[in-house]
Parts: C-alpha cells; sequence; structure tokens
C-alpha cells in the first residue's frame, strides 16, 4: 500500500463512474445506499446513489407520515452517508465523485491542446468562497438546490436519460465551461463538498508535511486545483489538511523532497512524496 | 601603453593558467579511479588550453549566480556559461576596477573581462545577471562596458502573489536571449531543454546519493568538480557523461571500493567556490575528513531542485521555470531567508553530517550575516560549525590548514 497515487486513483475513479452512472444495467442492489458524492439520483441506472437528494430534501424524507415504515431504507441512506463521511471525509471528492472525474478529463482535454488557463486572483477566490457557501446554505436548507444543480444535467444525459430543459442547463454549460479552462472549477463551490468539509477535522485521513524537508519550491500549492496555500507556506505544524482539500494527492506526486508531504491514515504514513517518485511522474 | 598592456595580460595570462592547471593537478593526484576524464577535461579546455571547443559552436550567453535559468538559453539554442571569477589571478586584475571592499567572486569576473583572461568572456554574447547581492548588481553596470548586459529582476522577498509578474519578466529575457542567438523560443524546443536539465538534476541527485553513504565511493571535492564542469559544458554530453560516471561509481560500490574507512564528514557551506578556487574543499580531504555535502551555490545549490510545470503550455513552463530559479533558492540575499536553515538541518540529517564549514569570501557580507543563524542552528543540532574567512589567495593556505586542522581533530575528539 505504499502507491496509492497517480494511476491507482484514476483506476478507482474510473471503475467507481462506471459503477455509480452505468452500473444499475448489470445488476441491481435491493437495499440501496447513499454515498456523499454527485452522483444525481435522476440517473436512474446509478447502483448507487449519491446522498445529495437526500442531503437537501432531507425534510421531504424525514418529515414524511410513514417515517416508521421507511426507517430502514433511511438509516441506510443517513447512517451510510455519515459514516462515509466521517470516515472517509473528502476522499470522496478526489476518488470516487462521478462529476470530479467529468472535470478532470476536460482538464486533460484542454491540456492536451495546450490551451490557456484562468488563473484566479485572490479577490476572484473570496467571491467564489461566498457563492460556495451560499450555495451550501441553500443545500443544507432545502431551498430547492437541483433545480439550479449542474450535475443533473450532465450525469444523466450521459446515461441517455433526458431532463426537462430548465434553468439549471444554464448552470452546468457555465460550469462546465469554465471547469474546462480551470481545474476542477466546480469543486471551490460543491456545497457538498463544502458539507463534508465542515468534518474534516474528525476524519483520519491527513496530509502531513515535514517541515524541515520541505524548501518551499511552491509545486504544491502551484499544481493544487483548489489553490491551497497553506501547505506551501507551512513552516511549522506537521497536518496540513484543509476543509478545501479534495484528496486528489497531486502534491504529493508531484512534491520532489524526501516525505516532505504525505497522506496519512490516522498515524500510519501510506502515500509519501520522494525524488524517486518525482523523476517517475515527471521525466 | 598597448605594449606595457600586452606584458601585463601574457603575465597575467600564464598565471591564470598555473593557477587553474594547480587545482586540476591536485584534483587529478587524488583521483581513485573515478574515470572522470570527461570533467577534467571540460574544465581543462575552458581554463587551461582556452578554446571553446567543448560548445560546438553555439553562440555563447554568460550567466551570474544559480538563478538564472539554464533552460530558456538552451531552448533558444545557447550555450549557457557561467562567468563568475574563482580565479586568484584575475581577482588581481580587478583590483583597479573594483572596490577594495567587493568579493573576490566580483573582482575577478571584472578582471578577466578587463584582460580578457578567458575566450568566454570576449565571445559570450550577453550576460545576464540576476539582482542578487549588492556586487552582483554593481557588477552588472561595471562588465556593461564590455559584453551586453541584462539584469534579472530577483525580488529581495519570496512573493508568490507576485509571480504572475515576474513570470512576464522572464519574457522579457528570452526575448533579449532570441535576439542573440537568433533563434526563436518554442514550446517543444523549452520542453525538451526542461527535460535536459532535468535528466542532469535527476543523475545529480544520484551521485549525491553516493555522497550519502557510509563510507563513501566518491570524494566530495571530485563531485564538487563534476558539478562545477556543468556550467562550462555541452549540456547534452554532459549528461551522457555524469549516467557514465554514475554507472561506473555503481560498479565500485559493487566491488566494495571505497575511500577512507571512517572518515569525518563535513558539510560544506557558504559563498560560492567556483572552480578553480576549491581551496576548502581539497585542504579539509588532505586533512582526513570528506566533504560530503555542499550547499554552496556554484555546487549543488545550482541542480538541488528541479522544474516542475503544472500544465502543457508555454505559459505553465516559463512559470514553472521563474518558480524554480526563485523559491527553493537559499541565497542568502532573500531578506528573510529560513527556507536555508531548514535546508542545512535536513541536509545534516540526510548526509550524516559531523561539522560545518562555513566559507566566507572577503567582501562576501549575505553570507557573513547567516553565520550567526547557522551558529544558532548548529548548537541546536549539537554540531560544531567553523567559520572561515578566505578569498582566492593561496598565501593563507597554512593558516587555513591549522585551523581546520585543529577542527577537525575536534571532531575526532567528540
Amino acid at each position: 500500500m505504499t502507491k496509492l497515487g497517480g494511476k491507482i486513483r484514476w483506476a478507482i475513479m474510473i471503475s467507481a463512474f462506471i459503477l455509480l452512472v452505468y452500473g444499475g444495467r448489470f445488476f441491481t442492489l435491493t437495499n440501496n445506499i447513499a454515498l456523499p458524492v454527485f452522483n444525481c439520483p435522476y440517473n436512474l441506472d446509478a447502483v448507487i446513489e449519491g446522498s445529495c437528494l437526500y442531503i437537501t430534501e432531507w425534510s421531504d424524507y424525514l418529515t414524511s407520515s410513514n417515517i416508521l415504515a421507511d426507517l430502514g431504507k433511511l438509516f441506510l441512506m443517513y447512517g451510510a452517508t455519515a459514516i462515509g463521511i466521517l470516515l472517509f471525509g473528502k476522499l470522496w471528492c478526489g476518488y470516487v465523485c462521478p462529476f470530479g472525474l467529468i472535470q478532470e478529463v476536460l482538464y486533460k482535454i484542454r491540456n492536451f491542446f495546450g490551451l490557456r488557463t484562468i488563473t484566479l486572483t485572490q479577490k476572484h477566490k473570496d467571491y467564489l468562497k461566498v457563492i460556495k457557501y451560499g450555495l451550501l446554505v441553500m443545500f443544507v436548507v432545502g431551498l430547492g438546490f437541483c433545480e439550479i444543480c449542474p450535475v443533473r444535467f450532465v450525469i444523466p444525459p450521459l446515461n441517455g436519460i433526458a431532463t426537462r430543459i430548465e434553468v439549471g442547463i444554464i448552470s452546468s454549460i457555465l460550469v462546465l465551461g469554465i471547469a474546462l479552462f480551470s481545474e476542477r472549477f466546480f469543486c471551490r463551490i460543491c456545497p457538498l463538498g463544502a458539507f463534508i468539509g465542515l468534518f474534516h477535522k474528525i476524519t483520519p485521513w491527513r496530509i502531513k508535511k515535514n517541515c524541515t524537508s520541505c524548501t518551499s519550491c511552491g509545486i504544491c500549492y502551484e499544481v493544487c486545483p483548489m489553490d491551497i496555500k497553506e501547505i506551501y507556506t507551512e513552516r511549522e505544524k506537521e497536518d496540513v489538511t484543509d476543509s478545501d482539500c479534495i484528496f486528489c494527492n497531486k502534491c504529493i506526486e508531484n512534491c520532489p523532497e524526501k516525505e516532505a508531504l504525505s497522506l496519512s491514515f490516522g498515524p500510519h504514513k501510506i502515500y509519501k512524496s520522494s525524488r524517486k517518485k518525482y523523476y517517475k511522474n515527471n521525466l | 601603453m598597448d605594449i606595457r598592456f600586452n606584458k601585463r595580460k601574457e603575465r597575467f595570462d600564464r598565471n591564470f593558467k598555473r593557477v587553474s592547471n594547480k587545482t586540476l593537478e591536485v584534483l587529478k593526484e587524488n583521483d581513485l579511479e573515478y574515470h572522470m576524464g570527461y570533467f577534467y577535461s571540460c574544465l581543462e579546455n575552458l581554463f587551461v588550453h582556452q578554446s571553446l571547443d567543448s560548445f560546438s559552436g553555439k553562440p555563447i550567453i554568460g550567466t551570474f549566480c544559480a538563478m538564472v535559468p539554464d533552460e530558456l538559453i538552451l531552448a533558444c539554442g545557447g550555450q549557457p556559461v557561467k562567468l563568475c571569477g574563482g580565479n586568484y589571478i584575475a581577482q588581481i586584475a580587478g583590483d583597479e576596477k573594483a572596490p577594495r571592499d567587493s568579493c573576490p567572486v566580483v573582482k575577478s569576473t571584472v578582471g578577466s573581462f578587463e584582460m580578457k583572461l578567458l575566450p568566454v568572456y570576449e565571445e559570450c554574447q550577453l550576460a545576464i545577471v540576476p539582482t542578487s547581492c549588492d556586487g552582483k548588481k554593481k557588477m552588472a553596470e561595471l562588465i556593461a562596458k564590455y559584453v551586453p548586459t541584462v539584469l534579472l529582476h530577483i525580488p529581495a522577498l519570496k512573493d508568490e502573489e507576485k509571480f504572475n509578474d515576474i513570470t512576464g519578466m522572464f519574457y522579457g529575457l528570452i526575448e533579449e536571449i532570441e535576439k542573440r542567438t537568433g533563434q526563436k523560443l518554442t514550446k517543444s524546443s523549452l520542453k525538451k531543454a526542461i527535460k535536459l536539465t532535468t535528466s542532469i538534476n535527476k543523475e545529480v541527485y544520484i551521485l549525491n546519493n553516493y555522497k550519502k553513504m557510509t563510507p563513501s565511493v566518491i570524494s566530495g571535492s571530485h563531485a564538487m568538480a563534476v558539478v562545477n564542469a556543468y556550467q562550462y559544458a555541452d549540456r547534452e554530453v554532459y549528461l551522457d557523461e555524469i549516467k557514465k560516471l554514475n554507472k561506473h561509481l555503481k560498479g565500485k560500490l559493487k566491488q566494495k571500493e571505497f575511500i577512507k574507512k571512517s572518515p569525518k564528514r563535513i558539510l560544506m557551506t557558504g559563498s560560492p567556490m567556483v572552480f578553480p578556487n576549491l581551496k576548502m574543499p581539497l585542504i579539509l580531504e588532505e586533512l582526513g575528513a570528506i566533504v560530503v555535502a555542499d550547499e554552496t551555490c556554484a555546487g549543488d545549490r545550482m541542480l538541488a531542485d528541479p522544474i516542475n510545470y503544472r500544465e502543457n503550455s508555454l505559459d505553465a513552463m516559463v512559470k514553472g521555470i521563474a518558480m524554480k530559479s526563485i523559491l527553493p533558492c537559499s541565497c542568502p540575499t532573500f531578506a528573510y531567508n529560513n527556507d536555508r536553515l531548514f535546508r542545512l538541518k535536513q541536509m545534516v540529517a540526510d548526509f550524516d553530517v559531523d561539522g560545518i564549514v562555513y566559507n566566507v569570501l572577503r567582501g562576501c557580507l549575505p553570507y557573513d550575516f547567516e553565520v550567526r543563524n547557522v551558529e544558532k542552528l548548529s548548537e541546536e543540532l549539537g554540531i560544531p560549525v567553523i567559520r572561515v574567512e578566505t578569498d582566492y589567495n593561496t598565501e593563507d593556505t597554512e593558516q587555513i590548514k591549522i585551523r581546520l586542522e585543529a577542527f577537525t581533530e575536534m571532531l575526532r575528539m567528540k
């Protein structure tokens, strides 16, 4: 278990994508659990549903009259989500989320053609933070986030399920368009990610930094799709996990210094940076 | 007047060769079958035979310090050559042109230009001077009389937020280089250049790993000469040769042909040590210690950090180069330079260091300022440090030898 990054992450992401989006065509689970990823429930073929709908429309599910009859089902849905969030935190974003994969593929396409990227300034980032928490409130209170959700007009059509033309289609075109030019743009404003991020302090998965071996070359900050600066400026603390971190592990893959950055589960360091890995990834 | 100048130049030339040759002789004498022929010939060609054969006719672009990115020059079809002077004779030649208290690097560079001591100084099309220390800044003004000079602005603070502006400056530099070499920089040529330097960087890293071993298979001064030769070599040939060297060292490791059994391991840091001024490491090795780690800017620092670019675009590559040139650089000319202390701390652990030798060239203030910080660090780590102030002059060799002998003796007693 020393190489969890790079190819293994892509393998997990692609298989999760196939399973989550097209899985229902091959087999069905009788008891449906829900995972904290953006996998639209309007996609009827999903073998495992995303819990986004159940979080945003909790009032429909938790206050319905036959709540006792559905107790088992509700427990599976909300229980699996809660355990998933507490145990894996934002690892869902970097490893499982199907919409995350779509964005990364877009990024790869743009990179292939060598198009220019948009560099976001600090001002943009501040605005995006406001939008993110605004969407989070909308999402948790249940003000019909699904109506403007960009995922709804991306994932179901990918599986050949037509959705009604609504306002949301504009947001999905907008988000995908920006994501083409700015890596994982939606993850910056994703309300589900922000929701999981609220619990980031108690998850056992951490990004750790050895401040002595760090040369502050800034590569981690440069490759970070979320532009987390602390990982580069930190010079004292060992734990550099940020609530925005989506665990894409790009910083660890690209860090040239010996064990300067590592992904750890509790006290165990699972994926460490090293010069050897750096040359493997970059030469 | 002309005759007098010519006579003087002849004398300087003769002595210049003598000094360069002496260092090479000592290196060759202590060579334990390292198979370093190519690296010696690189240095010999340039400094003793005074020929430009190793550059195969490419336009020569002079650089200074560790901050000027060679990749941009290589991508424009030029040959980067470091012009920082290390020769005592050139220092004497530069004495009149530069102020008395300026450092020997500046003096010997100016002297080399003034007396035309090496053909590279005459042939070079452009000199790129980073605004690192005050000496280098004012030196740019002095050498502008002899060669077209361009300043590369290095900020005094490492501020990553302003990096987009800094990247713009590197584009300006590219334009200047393109004008001199007559070849346009393209995405593919830059990519190729970055790949070349990253490959060299990797080989130097492997070479450093041999130095980390106890017992070691290569002595520090020889490794230093190998890295020094990088600045004066055709980069593609250099890559092949250093690969061969590493292969050879691997063979030596298998046959257990180690140098000395249990020498005291020294970390060399401080002012730049440019060939032929390898005085300090050679003295240390004569005294039975070995220089395992080298944190000087003409040595390992120059090749310590790799370039990373995030995307497949020219913008990203230039930004990656700009970041590599400035952010991890531990030059004391940056206002806050904690990075250097962290790096030294890591090196002490990595290379299993017994003592630190801090070389201060006379007049090199930024390094002298940081002695205090390094002393504090060494106290914290329990590793002794000695500050040695000297210049390119060899007259003080015996005094330095006595001090370093006492130092190594103390390390042995510890």
